[in-house]
């Protein structure tokens, strides 16, 4: 009898593997990753890694038992959700919690993790180097910051988080003087006794939150875009039964969790949109263009992200011209000086302004360490035979912790060419003229610079000097 | 290719496991083994394959070399060659950039121009198998093996896959007969899926999740940390290195039983040491032994003065901690260790046998985790103020332990306590002999945790884009 139970132990394990191979290969040949498959490092495991994701993504997709029913007992037997990105509060509320590595909503708003010093310089120069490009256009310059869900609602968080301080916008606000900041956290906070202003299921305000803030923003912008918003008798309110948002489906359980929300519709709308007005969204939603001729304001620019898309029927009443740029974090500024508007309005979600940090286009920031470099303590003076030497000598520098070395690169090429920058796995090109000595900034945040080279690897001497910020 | 990967389990070990038991003949296994042992190891690193290779072949040499040596000095001779062609090759690899930044530190200072080395690829498992391939010659040099002529046989001691990458660090001796030929049981196969189940549910299940936690607070501002916070970070710490170290020797011997070998014990509940001295007989005894056997013995072991001893201990922890990892961190470490190894020596030991057995625990797991801080800290600075947060001397924190008490990981908590104790091998042993019921239902338990482990390594890889939509 022992023996017939560990052969069936055996038997009952082999067939497991055999079953998991089964789905292995039949997920490999559907789903067409063969074709997809390019040499990822030094070896071929970087294939099977990437594999990996693919068929987990597959089988998600697919609501296989075996993610589906990890997700149920989880969420039955433990009341937790099955993934680290979210939260499962009180009353059937989700929350965003780590969306990626480093960037942990929860922590944010909950006031848990503070700054580092260096993080905050870091983004306080970021947003001072978008002022000043847009200001040096002739533009004004507006910061928007949109709270997370978590910071208006954390009384629908689990009784263990609990709020420990007063939160990274607070470190990082009173360093913006100097630049117009609309913070619509406080307006939120205010307006909840109108109604849920947030989905319970969706990391975004629902309309009616949305038709609030877009009321604050209108009040606070500078003059002269500042004008009386629209009241909220001059739209229709509706609640109506919706399938679960992004969260919900985050857990695979958007078809389950369905919750009530609101929906404005304006009685009388003036703007109409010109291009971009399909009305699907994502990541790559295009840029939209509304134009409403009886508007008394002029042309404005919004760079935006997600929040915004339920905004813009709103806001677009009272511009003349208005252009909504979606990208995360951030700042196109080809589309602006391809718009010329008189206003920017470059528009963060609370939790963008933690983890990964976006770095500015070369124009803005040539144009922002043009005017600053030499005001910056300078830590050395190099002259190099070639990029490749100047690249060891500027990595061997030694900078004291927290200070973000800037290297100005002085490059004299014969024939015009471009500079070519590696930041972490993306190329930057910087412009370099023929015969004039050009002179490139460049914010070396180690390790993040992996290279730098000419266009086709013509040599040159380069002068190179150092600062630090 | 690491054993929690599902390319290793449903495509790897299923075509290791038939292919080997199809074969019939050891010699054939043998070569089997060797070419999907080549293949593991080259599927993750590439044309670095090359570099165990080239140990192998050194070492293959070298010991043929030194059985062949006419006197004494010719064979001594051979073997310091191939310790330091092996141990340059470990310097090459794991220490070039280490070591060019430390010169650096001094070059800055006599204001001599610095050296710029570029990041030198680690190859995996590389402390591993050039350990293991120097034991061998060390072996054959003071004759407690026979020197292996066959070099497939020599390169698969050193490649076997089961304990390549992350050990243990296999005798030639206790493996040798075993390669000559070995017979593969019904009872040892089952044994050895049931360890490697328990491995995998080890790795999956507890020390990946207490991992995560401890990535999370070892990650934050240390001067952010509250004292709970900082403890908790270092308990979870303690509990992913020991679980996912001690599973993947699990999953080795497992493996190695499924294939007909064995290999020796790696742990033996080291967190119920009553003192540092027991704690380092139980805790990765395959590089402790190796250490005592290879260094601290030919030091002189406790044949000397106690002065003397206490230094080689110094110093054998010393390189211990640099085994390791090359930073100043893993130094800090096995000094922390050997430091404490000293004073127990010199008396502490016996003043400590004289308080009660739950004291004896505190003192030895107070210092362990001291030690676990220094290894995990990103470097000196981070440690101390890690250390700081432990006692509470944090001003304003804001990072606390409860925030972290979702009842999954209260749930992993419990379980990982009850598992770094021998309570599961004594309720093993007790179930055994309670008939064939119980037995059934032992192998089902393992079958759903098998099954639980698998579901949850194929959902630790779903991270959804939050606005991707299916």
């Amino acid at each position: 009898m022992n023996r017939f139970i560990h052969t069936a132990f055996l038997f009952t394990f082999c067939g497991m593997l055999a079953y998991g191979g089964w789905l292995y290969w039949r997920v490999f040949a559907e789903s067409g990753f063969s074709k997809q498959i390019k040499w990822v490092g030094h070896a071929p495991s970087g294939i099977t890694n990437a594999y990996e994701l693919e068929f987990t993504r597959i089988l998600s997709a697919q609501r296989h038992p075996l993610i589906t029913g990890l997700a149920g007992l989880k969420w039955n037997a433990l009341d937790v959700s099955f993934i680290r990105k979210v939260e499962k509060g009180r009353e059937g509320w989700l929350f965003l919690k780590e969306e990626v590595a480093g960037r942990n909503e929860l922590l944010q708003s909950l006031g848990i993790r503070p700054y580092l010093d260096f993080e905050r310089k870091m983004w306080k120069l970021i947003i001072a180097q978008r002022a000043a490009w847009t200001n040096a256009q002739g533009m004004q310059y507006v910061m928007v910051v949109v709270p997370n869900k978590t910071s208006i609602y954390p009384e629908y968080l689990p009784a263990r988080d609990r709020v420990a301080g007063p939160g990274n916008l607070t470190q990082l606000l009173p360093d913006l003087s100097g630049i117009q900041v609309i913070n619509l956290t406080d307006s939120l906070l205010n307006q909840k006794h109108t109604g849920q202003l947030f989905h319970k299921n969706d990391t975004h305000w629902n309309e009616l939150g949305a038709f609030v803030a877009y009321q604050s923003l209108m009040r606070a912008l500078p003059p002269p875009f500042r004008e009386t918003p629209m009241p909220l008798d001059s739209v229709v309110l509706e609640w109506t039964t919706t399938p679960g948002g992004d969260l919900a489906r985050l857990l695979l359980m958007d078809s389950l969790l369905l919750e009530r929300a609101a929906r404005v519709t304006l009685r009388n709308p003036q703007a109409h949109c010109e291009t971009g007005c399909d009305s699907s969204y994502g990541p790559f939603m295009p840029s939209k263009h509304f134009r409403n001729p009886r508007a008394r304001l002029s042309k404005v620019f919004f760079d935006h992200d997600s929040f915004f898309r339920s905004l813009i029927p709103y806001v677009a009443e009272h511009f003349q011209e208005s252009v909504f740029y979606w990208e995360w974090q951030g700042f196109n500024d080809y589309e602006i000086g391809q718009a010329q508007p008189g206003l920017v309005v470059d528009e963060f979600v609370e939790r963008s302004l933690i983890g990964d940090r976006p770095r500015n286009n070369p124009p803005v920031l040539q144009h922002y360490w043009q005017q600053q470099f030499d005001a910056l303590p300078q830590l050395a003076r190099l002259s190099c035979k070639s990029l490749r030497q100047a690249f060891r000598q500027i990595e061997l520098i030694g900078v004291e912790a927290g200070a973000l070395p800037v290297v100005a690169l002085e490059l004299t090429p014969t024939s015009a060419s471009r500079l070519i920058v590696e930041y972490d796995d993306k190329e930057v090109f910087y412009p370099l003229e023929a015969g004039k000595k050009n002179t490139v900034y460049l914010e070396w945040e180690r390790p993040r610079v992996k290279d730098l080279r000419v266009e086709r690897d013509v040599e040159m001497g380069v002068a190179v000097r150092v600062g630090t910020y | 290719m690491v054993f929690s990967s599902t390319t290793f389990l449903f495509v790897f070990l299923p075509m290791v496991l038939l292919g080997h038991t199809l074969l019939r003949t050891t010699t054939g296994r043998n070569v089997f083994l060797l070419i999907t042992s080549l293949l593991f190891y080259a599927w993750g690193e590439g044309p670095f394959v090359l570099v165990m290779l080239a140990a192998i072949f050194i070492n293959h040499f070298a010991a043929i070399q030194i059985a062949r040596a006419p006197d004494a000095h010719t064979r001594k001779r051979s073997l310091i060659y191939t310790i330091v062609c092996s141990l340059g090759m470990l310097v090459v690899f794991k220490y070039a950039n280490f070591i060019v930044d430390n010169l650096n530190i001094v070059l800055q200072t006599l204001s001599i121009k610095p050296l710029y080395l570029m990041p030198v690829h680690l190859p995996i498992g590389i402390s591993f198998f050039i350990f293991q391939s120097v034991s061998y010659v060390l072996d054959v040099y003071r004759g407690d093996t026979e020197v292996q002529r066959k070099i497939s046989r020599t390169a698969l001691y050193v490649a076997l896959f089961p304990q390549l990458i992350a050990g243990p660090i296999v005798r030639y001796t206790d493996v040798a007969a075993q390669m000559q030929d070995r017979t593969i049981r019904r009872d040892a196969f089952a044994a050895g899926v049931q360890r490697f189940i328990i491995g995998l549910a080890k790795k999956i299940l507890l020390a990946d999740p207490l991992g995560y936690v401890a990535d999370q607070l070892f990650g934050a501002p240390a001067g952010a940390l509250g004292a709970d916070a900082a403890w908790l970070g270092v308990v979870c710490y303690a509990f992913q290195i020991y679980f996912d170290f001690s599973a993947y020797s699990d999953m080795a011997i497992g493996l190695g039983r499924m294939l007909g070998f064995q290999f020796l014990e790696n742990f033996n509940y080291p967190y119920i040491a009553a003192s540092v001295r027991e704690f380092w007989r139980r805790w990765h005894i395959s590089l402790s032994t190796w250490f005592r056997d290879y260094l601290y013995i030919p030091l002189g072991g406790s044949r000397i003065t106690a002065r003397r001893t206490y230094f080689n201990l110094l110093i054998v922890f010393f390189l211990c901690g640099l085994w390791h990892g090359a930073s100043w961190n893993f130094a800090a470490w096995g000094l922390l260790h050997g430091l404490f190894l000293a004073l127990e020596r010199a008396g502490l030991d016996r003043w400590i046998q004289r308080l009660p057995v739950v004291l004896r625990h505190a003192y030895t797991l107070f210092v362990v985790l001291i030690g676990w801080v220094l290894f995990r800290a990103e470097d000196g600075a981070h440690a101390w103020q890690y250390l700081q947060a432990m006692a509470g001397w944090n001003a304003a924190p804001t990072y606390y332990a409860t925030f972290y008490f979702d009842p999954e990981t209260l749930l992993t908590l419990l379980a990982a306590t009850v598992f770094c104790t021998p309570l599961y091998p004594v309720l093993e042993r007790r179930l055994s002999g309670q008939g064939v019921w119980v037995e059934a239902l032992r192998l089902l338990f393992l079958l759903g945790l098998f099954a639980f482990s698998v579901s949850t390594l194929v959902n630790s890889t779903y991270n959804p884009f939050i606005y991707f939509r299916f």
